[in-house]
């Protein structure tokens, strides 16, 4: 059965091919007998690449998401070296009271005399940690859901379905908010909540993928040898359906990341004295018009990253859909 | 007149369909009320500062206890709340704070929301269809990638952080560029104090958190329109209407924008329904007397029976704004009325 879904594979890159050769790169096949024809009668070759290669190209020819890409991991390597890299100790009261940006502070300090960048770093480990765990949650949560709603269908489909749209309907944000005030501002608390609450995109787009792909013959090849259920669901179909779920994924992160944020502004999700871009601004709110760079840093540090991951997922959504055509070099 | 007769057709058809909605109805409201209740309970002691306060006998706060209902068991007090709701005797149980039935307060604060829903939504309906559909009649023009820039951006953004930096541009530093000792646009409340009748003052007040509430839900509502519109313009059946001559106007104008408006109508259903009890946020920044700012006011204080109330009220307007926009589709588009 492995062996027919190679064919499958296969199949579809001989698709690619014949669909590259009008205005692909004239490159020898390697390997092969007989080149495909171009309408004018010369023939082309098609240098031959791995479905990853053909994703490399793709995603580096989108340059805002290269950019985005570019960008997230320098916030990450920064959040995670941010212990060993700040300036100061985020808790150090270096001043008494706030000053500007200087060439000490570089993003001034905040009305207790703390250093607004080390802050800032400290801040975004939590924040950028937040946000990829809850993405990971969820989706695993969702991608189960939809598992077992898509392949085995009929009763299973219509329970989970059902469930899905109530949790669909219930308001998230006031939810959010008093299950935020019940685990007292704990960092795993929220992550927990923030994954049982979100999961229900990724549910309806795994059971759509599984719905399709469940007829296809693969499967039925798959069920005729006799493989198991939990061996057609992992082994031949879930791989077919990876690429929206990793979209998703990524795309989920910042919107968790702007929802941790937002409750812990409002006071319900991170509290202080550990620091987190939500409750940063917090403190910065009362005294804006005085300390305006208190406001910005923390906020525009949340616009930039949710953007990155924003422009990201939408270069990786091009870049892994088997339908686009092979981009030229 | 015959379509109005295929729609009442069609709602006749639908009596199983909605019979089966309303009951998933109940279930959510339920499954909702029982979650909200478990997690306030678990929030902690309301009385607890009144315990803490050495002024104040123990046995004062037992007797609290006992006139809230508290020193019964978790189930009792739910099945409580529930009979005080289900039956609208008492109003919705009474708050601890305020000392006053829950349900009127609600109410009250539900018209101010709504007057700053309204004008939300009104604004985005004009600025976020247009943009739409000329960005989608002027694919990949200069127009159509500002537009998805900006709707990038605006999906970005936090809606606090746009809120704060309105309040500091055209709030604060506009009122010290203008050299006025009043700011032009007020970032606090619903109007000043002696001027409630005052309507240019309330409109000062208004501007700030419409444009907060906005700037995401333009950036959703132009992408949505703009992928709805470029479905019908690459339709069939405006080939043929171009075919028989129609002048463009006529083409896009009729054929193409009565298509495209359907499924974007629902949308906007939704995310009314979205707004009227979701703009907890934006109305606590801009200290606006709504909803939102009630249910985070009562959080904040442990008012149990409030924050139930407001959670039962935002889940029955989003629930019934749900029905009412499928509802609204099969009136909209007679092809679901085939089915």
């Amino acid at each position: 059965m492995e062996g027919r879904k190679r064919t499958d594979r296969s199949s579809r890159m001989a698709a690619f091919k014949t669909k590259e050769t009008r205005n692909g790169q004239v490159v020898p096949l390697e390997g092969s007998g007989r080149s495909p024809m171009d309408p004018t009668g010369e023939l082309v070759y098609v240098a031959g690449r791995t479905q990853t290669e053909m994703f490399v190209r793709r995603f580096r020819r989108h340059r805002m998401a290269m950019l985005g890409a570019i960008v997230l991991v320098i916030l990450y390597v920064v959040a995670i070296l941010a212990p060993w890299i700040a300036p100061y100790d985020y808790t150090e009261i270096t001043y008494m009271g706030a000053k500007p940006p200087s060439a000490e502070h570089w993003l001034g300090t905040d009305e207790l005399g703390r250093d607004q960048l080390s802050r800032l770093m400290m801040g975004g480990r939590i924040s950028l940690m937040v946000g990829v765990v809850v993405a990971v949650l969820a989706s695993s949560i969702g991608t189960l859901v939809g598992m077992a709603s898509g392949y085995y269908g009929k009763f299973v489909d219509n329970t989970l379905m059902r469930f899905t749209d109530m949790v669909l309907m219930l308001p998230l944000l006031p939810l959010l908010m008093v299950a935020g005030k019940a685990t007292g501002g704990s960092m795993w608390g929220i992550v927990i909540i923030l994954g049982l609450l979100t999961w229900m995109g990724v549910a309806r787009l795994v059971r759509g993928s599984f719905l399709a792909l469940r007829e296809k013959e693969f499967v039925e090849a798959a069920h005729a040898m006799g493989a198991s259920d939990w061996r057609i669901i992992t082994r031949h179909i879930l791989p077919n359906a990876v690429a929206p779920i990793v979209v998703n994924t990524t795309l989920a992160v910042g919107t968790a990341i702007i929802i941790e944020s937002v409750l812990s502004f409002l006071g319900f999700g991170i509290q202080p004295p550990t620091p987190s871009w939500g409750n940063m601004l917090t403190d910065a709110k009362s005294t804006m018009t005085l300390y305006p760079w208190l406001t910005w840093a923390p906020g525009m540090a949340i616009v930039i990253t949710v953007l990155s991951v924003n422009f990201f997922g939408d270069g990786l959504r091009d870049a892994l859909d088997p339908t686009q055509i092979r981009v030229k070099e | 007149m015959k379509s109005l007769r295929s729609f009442f057709n069609h709602l006749r058809r639908l009596g199983p369909f909605i019979v089966r909605r309303v009951f998933y109805s109940v279930m959510v409201l339920a499954l909702g009320a029982v979650i909200v209740f478990a997690a306030v309970s678990a929030t902690g002691d309301p009385l607890a500062r009144l315990r803490a306060d050495p002024r104040i006998r123990p046995a004062d706060v037992a007797r609290l206890e006992r006139q809230m209902g508290l020193d019964q068991p978790r189930y009792v007090q739910f099945f409580y709340w529930l009979k005080h709701t289900a039956t609208g005797e008492g109003e919705w149980g009474k708050s601890f704070t305020m000392k006053v039935p829950v349900m009127p307060v609600i109410w009250q604060r539900f018209q101010n929301t709504l007057v700053l829903m309204s004008a939300t939504v009104l604004l985005c309906l004009l600025v976020a269809l247009p943009l739409g559909v000329f960005s989608a009649l002027r694919q990949y023009s200069k127009l159509d990638y500002t537009v998805t820039a900006l709707s990038f951006f605006g999906f970005s953004m936090p809606v606090f952080f746009f809120g704060l930096i309105l309040q500091l541009v055209l709030g604060y530093y506009l009122m010290v560029w203008l050299g006025r000792s009043e700011p032009l646009f007020y970032t606090a409340s619903m109007y000043t104090t002696g001027m409630e009748d005052d309507l240019v003052n309330r409109l000062q007040h208004l501007v700030l958190p419409v444009l907060t509430l906005s700037l995401a839900t333009i950036a959703g509502w132009s992408r949505y329109q703009r992928s709805a519109m470029l479905d019908v313009v690459n339709s069939d059946y405006l080939r043929t209407a171009r075919a028989k001559g129609l002048p463009e106007r006529v083409v896009i104008g009729k054929h193409a924008l009565k298509n495209a408006l359907i499924p974007v109508v629902t949308i906007v259903a939704l995310d009314f329904a979205a707004l009227l009890g979701g703009a907890v946020v934006t109305e606590t920044i801009f200290a606006w007397p709504g909803m939102g700012r009630l249910f985070y006011q009562s959080l904040v204080q442990g008012d149990f029976p409030m924050i139930m109330g407001c959670v039962l009220f935002t889940s029955v307007v989003l629930v019934l704004f749900n029905l009412f926009a499928d509802i609204l589709y099969g009136f909209l588009d007679p092809r679901i009325r085939q089915e």
